[in-house]
């Protein structure tokens, strides 16, 4: 398990990560959101042992991550900008990763391009953005560390690619004790991949849980009721988190199991009522809300 | 186990990606040594054949000196080949080996895998030395044993020669290309990498120039005794030139390697890794660099300034003003340099306040003399021994370059130096008394200028330079000349050498001596000449030999007998003076045949052409001829001259011949006369 324990960097004037703790349990897909500047990619490489912290420790089953050759063997870290020797080809990558990663798994590799069609031969300065980033997912998994840290990573694959990635992830995840940790600004990305968020923002955590605990525990609700007495006798049993009213169609956002608020909504004989699945950002937008913040001045 | 497996492939691989460098370096090394070292060797060759045809010298250097030589001077370390080479090397060495430092994305690439920080520093810092050192090894053994081989040049004595240069060489690269590293850690982008290398390179030698400068501008009685002889002690560069030779340079190359090494690991293991694309690793160095370049600079541009408007009034007071303005401009500049940004031109003015503190403590060192330089003078109970550095002292034996046992002609400060050396004496008061002349008596403007050394009961040496009457150096000559353990390690016939008097001329000291006499001396004659010379001079009061004409001269060619020494020597020549005490001398050559003129060939003379404030004078009247010759005399040594009393001009004999020469004028009264007829 990695654990983060009241974590802050400070850049000059610029204080990046203020006081952060959170944990990332083993085998989790943890996506981290937040909008630029939130602290993400400091949080990553703090995790990835480039940058020291101020204050505070961070920790891989009790091992400091910080010049600890140890721990950082089970980190493997992929950058936002991402960078590749001069010259070389996805296979001279593959060489150095197997120095520094002693479980690097060559054949894996091989199988990982040979199936997304890259010549392991070919110089990637050649190659596009995207299918740099393929790589250098592949050189992540391939190393064979536990934890895979991904700044940005996902930003421009195209949705095949997510996809075929998203399938390795889940893969990897049930083989071994394999976490991803995949920052980016955009929710819906992180949306298909992730089974917990945390949300950063001005560097402190605004919240970390399981998405399937907050889809399971928030829900949306879109109905038409005979008269306004009974939406407001609704709304006072529900725990609302948010509510619009678009003609006579009631859309609320309510804590609470799906069965539980569909049996309050039916008990007042609706006109029309349906279930709605629950987008990622609009759970975000929901706890932030509840949290105390506005999420359009956190994504504006 | 595993670590240093992952180093040794770190480090190969870090070479695979620089093999570029290594191919460069190897293909400089192959031409600068095997190929070069090979055409210097049938150079060699063809030059020995071309000699053996034609020797202008009395004997030929062997082709296997000659051999050594080049061997020598390829592999043996010093000079600027060397330096270039090693500046080269680790520039670029340190330079492709650490860039990653100074980009965001490589530093989360290299930075973010599972190594130590030691060994991210190592892993390049060793492949540097290996992409250098091995292709100058492979280099270097080819040329040295493979050619050297082919011409028979591989002998015990030039080993002994070249495989310490060629080991000191390495260690020369190691201490510039660490110090490179160094340049390239504490920063954080690649421009301001090689500027810090700049610093690192030649901000001390420079700044050790400056001072010196500035002493030598604002002192009256600043003296050096090193001369500019330390200034290559004060960067690591400088220092690889000295190398092997200078054991001090050695030693000091090695603490500066091992220093450096320290503080690379230092830096390394401290360094932010978010510093990277900002200029330095630490906010603190860029106002630390400023004031260390700021203060320097604006003392320079000041003196600089100062050298322009030395004629007008007030000079000082410009001076001073330009090292302020200069600070100003420099703050300004750096600010400017360093944040790109008009905005923050005056930025950071505490540094800005620390340079302008540091140029005002200057000012008041050097231009006001605060410290007191100029007043120095310790009370006689704290002096051991004191020695005085005056040519006067030993033109009175020796009329132009002087040879030293080494057998070198060392230029005027390191003689200086050395007779002071040999001179120290505890009997020091005529020293003294000149000495509270020089700092307590009025200012001589066209005073001699007598170096004196205080030798400190405290073990510390003071040196100065004075400025005093004639007659002052003279008393104190003369007196300390009485001492005849004085005279003994004074006089530098001691380190004459038979051996140059083998082929001599003589010549009188007389305007109208026309021509010398050439004398060849067999042995034994020489042998006695020098005994003659040595007795006669030890036996010569220093009063009478400075305020006595000599009669006559020896020249002494120094007798080259190689092409080094041509070299060396070329044009070398000696005048031994002859006074009329020198009865031995006098009486050696009387008995072979030469006899020194007494009087001035007056009745010879046609005509004597004078040139005096740009008028030329012309006298051809017998009678003004006798008169001319009765208010002149040749002079004597060049420090004894009084050029206010000096004339040029041109004589025509009657046999067709033509003198010139310049004359000390003994009766003004007599020559002003002679000169307003005309």
């Amino acid at each position: 398990m990695i654990s983060i324990s009241h974590v802050s960097k400070r850049f000059d004037d610029i204080l990046a990560v203020d006081d952060l703790t959170a944990n990332i349990k083993e085998g989790q897909v943890f996506g981290l959101v937040g909008t630029n500047g939130a602290g993400k990619s400091t949080l990553l490489r703090m995790l990835a042992g480039v940058l020291k912290a101020d204050t505070g420790s961070l920790t891989l089953d009790d091992m400091s991550i910080y010049n600890n050759p140890a721990a950082r063997r089970e980190i493997c870290f992929l950058s936002d900008s991402g960078y590749y020797f001069q010259n070389a080809t996805p296979a001279d990558m593959a060489d150095y990763y197997a120095i520094l990663y002693p479980a690097f798994d060559r054949a894996r590799y091989d199988g990982f391009l040979k199936r997304l069609e890259l010549d392991p031969k070919r110089k990637m300065n050649t190659f596009s953005k995207g299918m740099k980033k393929q790589v250098a997912v592949f050189l992540g998994i391939a190393s064979g560390a536990r934890c895979l840290l991904c700044d940005e990573t996902f930003d421009g694959l195209d949705p095949v690619v997510r996809q075929a990635v998203k399938g390795i992830f889940a893969a990897e995840v049930l083989d071994r004790k394999f976490t991803p940790v995949i920052a980016s600004h955009n929710l819906r990305e992180l949306e298909d991949i992730c089974d917990h968020v945390g949300l950063l923002h001005k560097g402190r955590i605004l919240l970390s849980e399981d998405l399937e605990d907050m889809k399971f525990h928030t829900h949306k609700v879109q109905c038409v009721l005979p008269n306004p007495v009974l939406e407001q006798e609704l709304l006072s049993e529900l725990r609302v988190v948010r509510t619009s009213k678009s003609g006579a169609l009631m859309t609320i956002v309510a804590r609470g199991t799906g069965d539980e608020i569909m049996e309050a909504v039916n008990r007042r004989s609706p006109v029309y009522a349906e279930l709605l699945p629950l987008s990622l950002e609009e759970i975000f937008i929901s706890e932030t809300e509840v949290a105390g913040y506005d999420i359009q001045d956190i994504f504006a | 186990m595993t670590s240093k497996i992952s180093l040794r492939k770190l480090i190969a691989s870090d070479m695979k990606r620089r093999n570029w460098l290594i191919i460069l370096i190897s293909l400089a090394g192959f031409f600068i040594y095997p190929v070069m070292y090979c055409m210097s060797l049938v150079q060699a060759r063809e030059i020995y054949n071309q000699q053996l045809g034609a020797a202008p010298f009395k004997e030929i250097m062997p082709l296997s000196q000659r051999y050594s030589a080049v061997a020598g001077n390829y592999f043996g370390g010093e000079g600027s080949l060397l330096t270039f080479l090693v500046a080269v090397a680790a520039v670029l060495t340190a330079y492709t080996g650490f860039s990653w430092l100074h980009s965001k994305a490589q530093t989360d690439f290299y930075a973010g895998m599972p190594v130590r920080r030691v060994h991210l520093f190592l892993v390049p810092y060793v492949s540097g030395i290996l992409i250098a050192v091995i292709p100058y090894l492979v280099c270097t053994l080819v040329a040295l044993l493979g050619v050297g081989a082919v011409f028979g040049n591989v002998t015990p004595e030039v080993l002994k020669v070249c495989v310490p240069g060629i080991i000191w060489g390495i260690v020369g690269y190691l201490a510039v290309y660490t110090a490179a590293v160094l340049a390239m850690l504490l920063t954080g982008r690649g421009v301001l990498g090689l500027a810090v290398m700049g610093f690192l390179f030649f901000y001390g030698p420079l700044v050790y120039l400056l001072i010196l400068m500035l002493a030598e501008n604002c002192y009256d009685t600043y003296y050096s005794p090193g001369g500019l002889g330390p200034v290559a002690r004060f960067s690591p560069l400088t220092l690889v030139s000295q190398l092997p030779s200078d054991r001090v340079a050695g030693l000091l190359i090695i603490i500066y390697l091992v220093a450096a090494l320290v503080l690379c690991v230092f830096v390394m293991e401290r360094r932010p890794m978010e510093r990277a694309e900002t200029p330095f690793v630490h906010p603190f160095i860029a106002p630390c660099l400023k004031v260390l370049t700021g203060v320097p600079a604006a003392m320079f541009t000041g003196a600089l300034f100062g050298e322009i408007t030395n004629f007008s009034e007030g000079a000082l007071g410009w001076e001073i003003f330009w090292c302020f303005a200069a600070a100003l401009v420099f703050s300004v500049v750096f600010e400017m340099i360093l944040s790109t940004d008009v905005r923050n031109l005056l930025g950071h003015w505490r540094s800005t306040a620390v340079v302008f503190a540091g140029v005002l403590g200057l000012v008041c060192i050097f231009h006001l003399d605060l410290m007191g330089y100029d007043r120095f003078l310790p009370g006689e109970e704290k002096i051991e021994s004191m020695a005085i550095g005056q040519e006067r002292l030993y033109d009175g034996f020796l009329n132009g370059a002087y040879v030293n046992q080494d057998n070198k002609a060392p230029s005027g400060e390191s003689l200086d130096v050395y007779l002071m050396d040999q001179t120290l004496t505890d009997n020091f008061a005529p020293i003294y008394a000149l000495a509270r002349e020089g700092v307590l008596g009025p200012a001589e403007e066209n005073g001699y200028p007598v170096t004196v050394r205080y030798h400190l009961k405290s073990g510390r040496d003071v040196y100065r330079c004075y400025k005093v009457s004639l007659d002052t150096v003279s008393a104190a000559l003369t007196e300390l000349c009485e001492d005849r353990a004085y005279r003994d390690a004074a006089y530098p016939f001691r380190y004459l050498k038979e051996g140059y008097l083998e082929d001599l001329f003589l010549c009188s000291w007389k305007i109208t001596a026309q021509n010398s006499v050439e004398m060849v001396l067999t042995e034994a004659e020489r042998t006695e000449l020098a005994r003659c010379l040595r007795e006669d001079a030890r036996e010569a009061n220093a009063g009478i030999l400075l305020g006595t004409d000599p009669l006559g001269c020896i020249m002494v060619q120094t007798p080259y007998t190689s092409e080094e020494d041509a070299v060396d020597l070329a044009g070398f020549t000696s005048e031994i003076l002859i006074y009329p005490g020198y009865a031995r001398t006098l009486a050696f050559f009387r008995d072979r045949g030469w006899e020194p003129m007494e009087t001035e060939n007056i009745e010879d003379v046609e005509r004597i052409t004078v040139w005096r404030d740009n008028d030329e004078c012309m006298i051809t009247d017998p009678a003004d001829i006798e008169t001319f010759f009765a208010c002149v005399v040749k002079p004597r040594p060049v420090s004894q001259r009084d050029y206010e009393n000096t004339i040029y001009f041109e004589i025509d004999m009657l046999d067709g011949a033509t003198l010139g020469d310049s004359a000390a004028i003994t009766d003004p009264a007599l020559f002003e006369k002679l000169m307003s007829a005309r």
